[in-house]
């Protein structure tokens, strides 16, 4: 089992990524707009078959509709390619974002 | 709101230019932020502002790249009774475009947050506008609890 550790820090917006065998774990970290947009994208390269995908929101304090955009790429992408994406832990302000758009149901969350 | 605590407010300014790059899209959002807490308003709103103004920032930034020096010019006035935010950017208006990289959603949020929300093209100096309106203290509530887009 490989567990591979990529963290890269932008100075507004941060993402972790930890792969341990098919689990990976994406945290975002701070606020994510327009900016931190190809930051997250290119975090979430190279996902393979069958694995499972978990977007950890708990320190995203803030999101604008890049996220969703974001969130909207990746889900499409997770059909396409055979995995599956999960949202953990989304704070209040992305829980707004989300209903204000009417995409509060549109992707698999968890607390 | 006291009418002597509003007409502290009243003519609360700010303007500022900012380079049209993605990076200056959360300093936007701070600055106004931060003139409208000191406009004493409720933290829910200032938050709903802080938002509808990184959405307007990002289009006028996904828009208004005439130019390789190409600014954003944002201002802050304040009424009697409103908070009135300027984004202006020196492109063509917020027109359909191809290949356009957001799903469409930066005005729908705009509207469902802010009391009123007006595109004015051409504005000052001939750039586009986008005036995001939120009211002061007695009638903001209106803009508290954001309206499902």
């Amino acid at each position: 089992m490989s567990r591979r550790v990529d963290a890269d820090s932008g100075e507004e917006f941060a993402v972790r990524r930890v792969t341990t065998g098919s689990e990976v774990l994406i945290e975002l970290i701070g606020e994510l707009d327009i900016a931190g947009l190809d930051q997250l994208l290119d975090a979430a390269r190279d996902l393979s078959p069958a694995c499972n995908v978990t977007m950890d929101l708990s320190q995203l304090t803030f999101m604008d509709s890049t996220g969703i955009r974001a969130f909207m790429t990746l889900d499409l992408r997770s059909r396409s390619e055979q995995w599956s994406l999960t949202l953990k832990a989304a704070q209040p302000q992305v829980l707004n974002v989300l209903k204000v758009c009417g995409f509060d149901d549109r992707f698999k969350m968890i607390p | 709101m006291t009418a002597d605590r509003r007409r502290e407010h009243m003519g609360v300014r700010y303007r500022k230019e900012f380079p049209c790059s993605p990076g200056a899209v959360r300093a936007i959002r701070d600055d106004v932020a931060a003139v409208a807490r000191r406009c004493d308003l409720a933290e829910e709103t200032v938050q709903n502002i802080r938002l509808a103004v990184s959405e307007a920032a990002t289009n006028s930034i996904v828009h208004g790249r005439a130019r390789a020096d190409a600014q954003l010019v944002v201002r802050v006035n304040t009424s009697a009774d409103e908070l009135c935010i300027v984004i202006a950017d020196q492109g063509h208006g917020m027109l359909p475009r191809d290949d356009s990289p957001g799903l469409g959603l930066g005005l729908p949020i705009m509207t469902s947050l802010a009391k009123r929300v007006e595109v004015v093209s051409p504005g000052v100096d001939g750039h586009t506008e986008v005036h995001l309106y939120f009211p002061l203290e007695g009638a903001q509530n209106e803009s508290s609890t954001p309206r499902k887009g």
